[in-house]
């Protein structure tokens, strides 16, 4: 009597099961080899392997026992196919005077595991760090797989950002579900009104001999302005001078306007911001004019707190139009935690701190 | 006793080029006088500076030492009466500047009463200050004599829209001086400018008013001086008292706050707190630089009081309500709006903002503020 031990079986890709096949024998001479058959069902050849389809059971007077019949599932490309199956039976052999089982059922469960990035906030202001999360469903690694990312610049070059960990790990196990976070960060630089720049991330191919591992698409991230830290614990962000949106409505001829965000923390208490320039001869008043007056405005300002932190918001304005012949800001810091005189300084072309 | 006429003329009629008139000259002599006399009486004085009557002298008049008017005259509480003086002035034709006739801008006196009335009312509707003051009728005479009549004249005089001449004699110390009388003038192009309304004012006469009561022309953010007839943003419309365009009837936080502080209504002071601090160009006093106050509210700076620094470049913005403070502060940015400071002040040097709410709370002040202005100041445009 020669029958497997089980009625049915699962296995996962990249696993292997050791079916066991029992036997009763008696007086045999010499050993029976018994070949089992696989039957695809749902699987396919190629999503298993059955290493020696042949069990042997050793000759003797009287025995019973089980020997063992190896089935591997592999690994394929496909995430979506769900559980396979396929049948095994051992085919009748005239030389084998034995009572054969039944049929085994074979279950192939999806193995590997998929990779996808978490998505939002897929952003990194400059100055600042963000966190880059893998999102990972392992459904069979047998061990841990390593895994690694491509940063890929766009818009942001090289140095504009850093994934601080190229390579992670993702856990060895069955059913696993969970993420790894990959720091990332945005080195200020001098630039204080850029736009929002981008970059992509990829995940790197793992191994063609390894776990089949199904990855996400790309990343966009975002680079976003953070402003220049012209001193400790202040930090400046603008628009570039430009035409206001009221066009000449109310001043006539088109004047410019930009606006100021100044984050001041406790380490910059007593800090003055002036204005370096641009100012001017009003020549209109040139006979009582003895100085220049300030060819900017301040159109409105504005101040919030939050846990200490303030937040100043200014609309500047060349309200004249013979201001407009001086567009560019230059903006002076002291006082505080500053050393020296630092200048931010404004343009049509961008905003940019000098130390 | 002496009296000493003192003169704060030139309304909003900064672009004069006229020379002054006998009476300005003569003023001006006279005010020196005063000048001395002042002088004597703050030496010691620790006080910084505001901008009351009496700038135009060094040390400048603080707070306290700001020259009232005599409670004789204009007690607490009590009415100050006003009359229209120069009769057919107010009903006469005029010519203006490009020498084109005008019609009179009144039929006959009486009826620049309403206005004079509602031009009053910018100042007496004030709660924070205890200005009461009523137009009495026609008076005879041109005005300008020190008769003991509060006078209201229609004067032609080129170049200017109007002046105030305020009468002082000394206080019983012999150190002070007191308002006692005040006469204004204003010249028909003034008269005829006024607002149809509601409210009915005449905006010079209003200005005029406020050197009555003892105010001087308000320090200035360069934006009310140099943008004429627009608003200031973060700093509001031009007060009354600067030289500005204003673009409404209404005061000034500025103007109000000096007026209150001058003329305060009962129990106002004990509300209100002060700012004192120093301004320096480079580590040096900034001498007669302006400081600006705007008071947050909802988070947006509101137009505020401003005030000139001393010759130690203190200053003092006193009179404000309790709240966050948000401080400018910059030389004087028009010096030809402030002729007397400019001499001895501190020019060339750069509008700087302190990027911290200086906090006022009722019946304190908050003392030890400091800004430093960078020096230097070049300007385009039409360099000299």
């Amino acid at each position: 009597m020669v029958s497997f031990g089980a009625e049915a079986v699962e296995v996962f890709e990249g696993d292997t099961v050791e079916i066991p096949v029992r036997y009763e024998s008696r007086n045999l001479t010499a050993a029976w080899r018994l070949r089992v058959s696989p039957f695809p069902g749902t699987a396919e050849a190629a999503d298993f392997e059955i290493p020696d389809a042949v069990v042997e059971i050793p000759p003797g007077a009287s025995a019973s026992g089980e020997v063992p019949l190896s089935l591997t599932g592999r690994f394929d490309a496909d995430f979506e196919e769900g559980t396979e199956t396929l049948t095994l039976r051992f085919v009748p052999d005239p030389g084998v005077n034995a009572r054969l089982g039944g049929d085994l059922a074979v279950s192939i469960r999806e193995g590997g595991a998929l990779l996808s990035f978490a998505g939002e906030p897929a952003a990194v202001t400059e100055g600042a760090a963000a966190t880059l999360r893998v999102r990972y469903e392992v459904r069979n690694l047998p061990a841990p797989l390593g895994m690694a990312l491509s940063p890929l610049p766009g818009t942001a070059g090289e140095e504009d950002f850093r994934v601080e960990r190229l390579r992670f790990e993702i856990p060895a196990g069955k059913g696993v579900r969970g993420e790894v976070g990959i720091p990332i960060t945005a080195p200020p630089d001098a630039l204080f009104a850029e736009p929002a720049e981008v970059f992509t991330i990829r995940f790197r191919p793992a191994p063609p001999d390894g776990p089949t591992v199904r990855l996400g698409p790309d990343l966009e991230f975002t680079v976003r302005e953070g402003g220049a830290s012209p001193c400790p614990g202040l930090r400046i962000s603008a628009l570039p001078p430009s035409p206001s949106e009221e066009g000449g409505g109310r001043i006539g001829g088109g004047h410019l306007f930009t606006s100021l965000t100044l984050v001041r923390e406790a380490a910059a208490a007593g800090t003055q911001m002036f204005f370096r320039s641009p100012y001017y001869w009003q020549d209109e008043l040139a006979e009582y004019d003895y100085q220049p007056f300030a060819a900017t405005r301040v159109a409105r300002w504005r101040l919030s707190t939050e846990g200490g932190v303030l937040r100043h918001e200014l609309d500047l304005e060349w309200p004249d139009e013979e201001t407009l012949m001086e567009p560019d800001l230059e903006l002076g810091f002291l006082g505080g935690a500053c050393s020296g005189t630092p200048v931010a300084a404004c343009s049509a072309a961008g905003c940019e701190l000098t130390p | 006793m002496t009296s000493r006429p003192v003169l704060a003329e030139m309304a909003e009629a900064r672009a004069t080029s006229a020379p002054p008139s006998p009476r300005q000259r003569a003023g001006n002599r006279r005010r020196r006088i005063g000048l001395f006399l002042l002088l004597g009486s703050l030496v010691g004085s620790a006080s910084p500076a505001y901008r009351f009557t009496g700038y135009r002298q060094l040390p400048l008049p603080t707070v306290e030492t700001a020259v009232r008017w005599r409670t004789e005259r204009w007690g607490p509480g009590q009415v100050l009466q006003w009359r229209l003086a120069g009769g057919s002035a107010w009903s006469a034709p005029w010519t203006d500047d490009l020498g084109n006739r005008q019609q009179p801008p009144f039929a006959e006196i009486g009826e620049a009463i309403p206005f004079v009335s509602e031009s009053l009312a910018a100042w007496s509707e004030l709660r924070s200050a205890d200005l009461r003051w009523r137009v009495a009728g026609p008076a005879a005479g041109a005005g300008d004599e020190l008769d003991g009549a509060n006078t209201i004249a229609v004067t032609d005089a080129p170049g200017v829209l109007g002046w105030a001449s305020a009468w002082w004699e000394l206080d019983e110390t012999g150190e002070g001086w007191e308002i006692v009388e005040c006469d204004l003038h204003l010249v028909p192009a003034a008269v005829a400018g006024y607002s149809p309304g509601p409210p009915r004012r005449m905006t010079t006469l209003v200005h005029e008013l406020g050197h009555c009561l003892g105010l001087d022309h308000a320090s200035d953010p360069g934006e009310w001086a140099g943008i004429f007839g627009r608003d200031a943003g973060a700093w509001g419309e031009a007060p009354k008292m600067s030289y500005g365009k204003p673009l409404s009837d209404a005061l000034h936080p500025d103007d109000e706050i000096g007026a209150s502080l001058l003329r305060p209504a009962a129990g106002w002071m004990r509300g209100t707190g002060r700012i004192l601090g120093q301004v320096t160009v480079g580590g040096e006093p900034a001498r007669f630089a302006v400081v600006f106050g705007a008071r947050l509210g909802g988070g947006e700076a509101a137009p505020g009081p401003g005030a000139f620094t001393d010759a130690a470049g203190r200053f003092e913005l006193a009179g404000l309500a309790p709240g966050d403070y948000l401080l400018r502060a910059g030389p004087i940015p028009d010096p030809g709006t402030h002729p007397t400071l400019t001499p001895a002040a501190t020019l060339r040097a750069r509008d700087s903002l302190l990027l911290e709410p200086v906090t006022v709370r009722a019946g304190a002040a908050t003392a030890g503020v400091s800004l430093d202005l960078p020096p230097g100041r070049d300007g385009s445009g039409f360099p000299r």
